[in-house]
């Protein structure tokens, strides 16, 4: 027996995945300013309660069990919302979502406790960052894709507070630079959803997935939902905003940002527009995939020479997410495969580069200029050693979770592009140079500066999501089908619409 | 016998002992109780190993390849039309193969299993042994080790090394090429901590780096091959079943099947791709540089990994994949870079001083050998010669070792002084057992019968010769001189002559070695000089480890010595396979070439180096020649200038153009945001909060940012080049 059918039936289990949070953010909106420690403590027990209802879908999804109306979708819940325009509260999850829904409940389990210092105003810092959860959880479960697109906007608004009050490093530029472009990618994303509506009648994805849009409709609107989603994926040229975003942003926030965000983007972009319109996909992915090339080696080289350790870690991001989008550009199942291991190896390993650099490195030495430091091994070896291990993950080094996800990438991208294959990889060794070198300047040689002996230690906080984290890392690296499996069962009934519709 | 069905505990057992060192901490924090977990551990599998051995000779493996009648002619028939003979394509002969679901997921992707045949079993008899060895001999060398921050660093080292065996052993059984690519891929991780183990050396962590990114470009060619692999023949097994990829069928369709390189067939562009590993692994020219700078390492590491094991790991890889290798086009690329590897490292190591250095050029040479043996379609003399090179380098390695550790009590802890061959001398008398067993690695190496080493290069040399690739055969016969010669130069130099450990080198570094000379100040502040003292033999753990090789220097070409009429070696890997006859004058040649050059090289250095700060003899006859060799034909200076420079310029114009260019366009957004925050703000006065008014001061920053933007040529210019590339990118894919 499957543990889906022990479960007390009757229960809206992802709407709690959702409700949780917000609950808290309700609780501490209430709560008086002065009571932080009792904020903290709530944030992190709703943090950790839904990242385990999170858990407990996962493994409670049956990968060879029918659902909703013939899909893998499972856990389905539906409510009327304006039943006049179609609109319904209609959530569900499958191979695809699940492994990051669990991703996104990670990052904010380990978020909460990076965040844990956080003295400036408190209350309102863990209310929108628990909104911005909110946001993201409900992407990831919406099938309607209006419900989809109200999500999307909940998650990108706290974040440009979240960045323009608690951030650094030219914090209002960055938070109003990332505004503008997802709010860009909205629009063109808007656009598209209307259009989906006005000629399919319903905005549910399972009802508009199973229709066939004719050819030049899906030509048109192809274009205008994918990049509108591409954008906060950090496609190119449209991902400037994402390294000064990261870097302005306050250290969780970066770890959700670079590790949760990005992947709405990737996630729509599958969810919304390859299901949704195949043949578009075909006609438009070819070009967008030399595209996304601009992404990994570009990106890889520019990480290559920054001097702010965060601009690496940013740059990195860029060149990873480039990856995935190259591999939705692949459309054939082991690519899709790739992009959504991808997905969540990269949410995972950079949440942990941003805990290490945006914490623990940075709010000690005040500075992340490279050439400043350096000799940090001896300080904060704890430090050092998850950074390696993230550093692994990043070059893709097997027994890591990178591996299998860029593995995979690369054979499905090879299958369907060898060329684009070839120039991609030349992304690897870069990314290795950039790993090894951050690495070096900022963990070896001579202590630069004397202070950094006199550093305060690592809290148990920090050392607790550093170790979660990088457990992850090398857990899913060495057992890669936990998720793989979960995956490819999702991925394969969007590989075989492409399939099917193709050469219309 | 149940050795084979334990032959999976063979790379377990060092990993095992790689996970006890690092995470019981008992044993982590005692040097001794580290060094013997990995000792007790290795040593089973290496029972284990030759079990299987002895298995496999007595009762042969149980399962008979399925070679279908298209393998089977291509295989057998001899060209007919002239020319070079058509490549036989090797079946590997009867095996045993496991598997085991490792994450089952229906495609059989992750299925990883372990294959037992003649190759394999050879391969790991020779790893355990030689890597057991190598762990004795540092339980000696390392115990003097210390670290300026005074971490117990010792258990680290055996924990790594362990590692290491382990992915070596994984990758030697592994029943796949995913399974192979982790293995090699983790080879090279430890490689890489193991070079940077001295890592408060600047040139240690520079070495270790090097050598990770340079193997690691010859890797993505590899991946990119094995991928293409997949994708024709949908698995990665080694097999002859269908859709394996030994198949015949699979061969026969890739042979003809073209590829996306007009005029280039499918199996030539993946053996091509899967050699690109090779080059860097095995440090074939182009991707060498990083082989001599791993000596930065401590000598055992690299007497097991940059000499014995995991630089041969390029060649098996060949091995492994031949029968693609043979229906492809490449081979005379393969011949062409090992041939060419072989004379070009021998010509360098003539003029290096650094006793370790001259033997890893030595190493680029021999694996060149092997290379160009595999390029001529002599894969079972490529073997050969892995393994009887991997025995006597090991030694030779072990021996440099010994002797650096000897030298050391004389000229300190400094390797620039303790291993430059320049302040040694007649050390014969101080270290005998040393000396002995150097020797028997000295005349394996250089090819003199009826050491190890005669056999294997024998062999090679003759398949060349009578394969009628004549330029090979005399490329090679080139660089076998070229061995004996600077091998003698090396044992005149160092044994015999005058001591001259007393009055080392002054501190002029020699061209080439720039890099060395920082970071030893803190090695030295922990170790006191011991002037006075004349170098010493090893204690036991060092000396019978290099005992045991010696015995193997000498002995084990015997396996197939074509000579005696003994072919066995040949008949256990590749049974069914041709065996060509030996030939008196092929051999005679190369005894007498090394014969020449060991002679020439006692009458150079005879007198040569009364004084430690003498010149070379040969620096003055050659001139600018003996300068460029002494510092590699300036290869790495030439890729620090073009290569290195070029991606880092690269990256910084890319740099660049993101912030002044891409960016220009967000700032333009900007303004016209701005234009309707301003336009919001008039018509929407009263609901002014604080959300509009960041969003006001927001748009007012970028707008700021646009006119600080400078304008400019050079802006556009790198804007419409940029614009150009992706334009052009775009043509290119829908026009084709």
């Amino acid at each position: 027996m499957h543990l889906i059918e022990s479960l007390p039936a009757g229960i809206p289990y992802l709407s709690l995945i959702w409700l949780v949070p917000l609950l808290g953010a309700l609780v501490i909106m209430f709560l008086p300013k002065e009571q932080k420690q009792a904020m903290r403590i709530i944030s992190a027990v709703v943090a950790t309660i839904s990242f385990g209802l999170g858990l407990l879908v996962f493994f409670a999804y049956d990968p060879n069990a029918a659902g909703y109306m013939g899909t893998k979708m499972q856990f389905v819940e539906k409510l009327d919302w304006v039943p006049q325009l179609g609109m319904s509260y209609l959530v569900g999850a499958d191979g695809i979502s699940l492994p990051l829904i669990v991703l996104n409940g990670l990052v904010i389990f380990t978020g909460t406790f990076i965040s844990w210092n956080i003295e400036d105003r408190v209350k309102e810092y863990f209310v929108l960052l628990l909104l911005l959860v909110v946001g993201v959880y409900g992407v990831f479960m919406a099938l309607d894709l209006f419900l989809m697109f109200v999500f999307y906007e909940l998650a990108v608004l706290p974040m440009y507070l979240l960045i323009g009050i608690w951030g650094s490093t030219r914090k209002e530029y960055g938070a109003m630079k990332l505004t503008i472009y997802l709010m860009v990618g909205s629009a063109a994303l808007m656009i598209g959803m209307v259009a989906i509506y006005v000629v399919g009648g319903t905005f549910n994805m399972v009802e508009l997935s199973q229709r066939v849009f004719s050819l030049e409709f899906q030509k048109i609107f192809f274009l205008p939902v994918f990049v509108g989603f591409a954008v906060l994926a950090g496609m190119f040229p449209f991902h400037t905003w994402s390294p000064t975003g990261h870097v302005a942003a306050p250290t969780a926030v970066s770890m959700l940002h670079a590790g949760v965000l990005m992947k709405l983007g990737a996630y729509g972009a599958l969810r919304a527009a390859l299901w949704l319109m195949p043949n578009g996909a075909q006609f438009w992915l070819p070009g967008i995939a030399v595209m996304t090339l601009m992404n990994v080696v570009y990106g890889a080289s520019i990480a290559m020479v920054q001097k702010d350790f965060k601009y690496v870690i940013g740059y990195s991001s860029v060149s990873h997410m480039g990856l995935v989008m190259l591999a939705l550009a692949s459309m054939n199942e082991t690519a899709l495969n790739g992009a959504v291991m991808q997905m969540f190896a990269h949410g995972v390993m950079t949440a942990l580069f941003f805990a290490v650099v945006g914490r623990m490195v940075y709010e000690r030495t005040h500075t992340r200029q490279l050439p400043e430091l350096g000799g940090l091994m001896k300080v904060m070896p704890f430090a050092f050693v998850v950074f390696i291990i993230a550093s692994l993950s990043s070059m893709g080094m097997p027994g890591t979770a990178g591996f299998m996800a860029e593995f995979t990438i690369f054979t499905g991208v090879m299958n369907q592009y060898p060329l684009v294959a070839v120039v991609a990889a030349l992304s690897i060794p870069i990314t290795a140079a950039y790993v090894l070198r951050v690495g070096y300047m900022a963990f070896m040689g001579e202590v630069k500066d004397p202070h950094y002996h006199d550093l305060p230690p690592l809290t148990w906080q920090e050392k607790f999501s550093g170790t979660v984290l990088a457990i992850v890392v090398i857990g899913v690296g060495l057992f890669p089908s936990i998720i793989m499996d979960y995956i490819a069962t999702g991925v394969q009934p969007i590989a075989q619409r492409m399939i099917d519709l193709a050469g219309r | 016998m149940p050795f084979f069905d334990l032959a999976w505990l063979i790379p377990l057992l060092p990993l095992a002992a790689f996970v006890l060192i690092t995470l019981v901490p008992p044993i982590g924090r005692s040097r001794k109780a580290s060094y013997t977990t990995a000792l007790v551990l290795l040593g089973l599998a290496t029972v284990i190993a030759w079990g299987v051995l002895a298995q496999s000779i007595s009762e042969g493996f149980p399962s008979a390849p399925l070679v279908t009648s298209v393998a089977a002619e291509a295989g057998q028939e001899p060209a007919s039309e002239g020319g070079h003979a058509e490549t036989a394509i090797p079946t590997f002969g009867n095996f045993y193969h496991k598997s085991f679901a490792w994450a089952p997921d229906g495609s059989g992707f992750f299925n990883f299993g372990y294959r037992l045949d003649g190759a394999t079993v050879l391969m790991l008899a020779m790893v355990t042994l030689a890597a057991w060895c190598i762990h004795l001999f540092s339980v000696g060398y390392m115990a003097h080790d210390e670290f300026p921050a005074g971490h117990q660093r010792q258990s680290r080292f055996f924990s790594y090394i362990a590692l290491f065996t382990a992915s070596m052993l994984g990758m030697t059984l592994a029943d796949n090429l995913l399974l192979f690519f982790i293995c090699w891929e983790l080879m090279g991780l430890c490689s890489f901590l193991l070079i940077g183990f001295w890592f408060f050396k600047p040139s240690a962590r520079e070495a270790a780096k090097k050598a990770f990114i340079t193997t690691r470009i010859g890797d993505v060619g590899m991946m990119l091959g094995m991928m293409y692999i997949y994708n024709k023949s949908g698995s990665l097994t080694f097999g002859h079943e269908a859709g394996q990829i030994y198949n015949g069928e699979f061969l026969e369709s890739i042979k003809t099947a073209a590829s996306l390189i007009p005029g280039v067939s499918a199996a030539s562009l993946m053996a091509f791709l899967v050699f690109l590993g090779t080059v860097g692994k095995s440090a074939q020219f182009p991707l060498h540089v990083w082989l001599p700078d791993a000596m930065e390492g401590p000598t055992p590491v690299s007497a097991l990994i940059h000499a014995a094991t995991m630089v041969a790991a390029g060649v098996f890889l060949v091995i492994r994949t031949f029968p693609i290798f043979a229906v492809s086009d490449v081979l005379p690329v393969v011949a062409f870079i090992g041939a060419f590897t072989a004379l070009f490292a021998a010509l360098i190591a003539v003029a290096q001083y650094d006793i370790k250095r001259i033997l890893a050029f030595s190493t680029l040479s021999q694996l060149g050998f092997m290379v160009a043996a595999l390029g001529i379609g002599a894969w079972v003399a490529a073997l050969f010669h892995l393994l009887t090179h991997a025995f006597f380098k090991a030694l030779l390695f072990l021996g440099s070792g010994s002797v650096i550790h000897g030298m050391e009590a004389t000229v300190g802890h400094d390797p620039d002084k303790a291993q430059d061959i320049r302040n040694m001398g007649t050390l014969r008398k101080f270290m005998p057992i040393t000396f002995l067993t150097y020797m028997a690695g000295f005349f394996a190496l250089i090819g003199i019968p009826p050491f190890a080493g005669f056999w294997s290069k024998d062999e090679i040399i003759l398949d060349a010769f009578i394969k009628h690739h004549y330029v090979v055969y005399g490329v090679l016969t080139a660089a076998a001189f070229l061995t004996a010669f600077y091998m003698t130069r090396q044992i005149v130099v160092v044994f015999f002559g005058k001591f001259r450990g007393y009055e080392p080198r002054k501190a002029v570094v020699a061209a080439g070695h720039g890099h060395d000379d920082h970071g030893h100040g803190d090695h030295d502040d922990h170790h006191h000089h011991h002037e006075a003292h004349d170098p010493h033999e090893s204690p036991r753990s060092m000396t019978i480890p290099l005992m045991i090789l010696g015995l193997f220097a000498v002995f084990a070409g015997f396996v197939n010595a074509g000579f005696l009429g003994i072919h066995w070696f040949s008949d256990y890997v590749n049974p069914g396979g041709e065996i060509p006859d030996p030939s008196y004058m092929v051999a005679g040649i190369a005894t007498a070439v090394a014969l020449v050059g060991a002679g020439l090289g006692v009458l150079t250095y005879r007198n040569a180096f009364k004084n430690a700060n003498d010149r070379d003899p040969l620096a003055g006859a050659l001139g600018p020649i003996w300068t460029a060799l002494e510092n590699r034909f300036y290869i790495d200076q030439i890729y620090d200038k073009t290569f290195i420079a070029l991606t880092y310029g690269a990256g910084w114009l890319l740099n660049w153009i993101d912030r002044h260019v891409v960016d220009r366009v967000v700032n333009l957004t900007g303004l016209v945001t701005l234009f309707i925050g301003r336009l919001n703000f008039i018509i929407d006065d009263f609901s002014l909060n604080t959300v509009t008014d960041d969003i006001g001061e927001g748009t007012i920053t970028v707008g700021d940012g646009v006119r600080q933007s400078a304008t400019g040529k050079i802006q556009d210019y790198g804007a419409y080049i940029f614009g150009g590339v992706v334009l052009l990118a775009l043509i290119y894919m829908y026009a084709f």
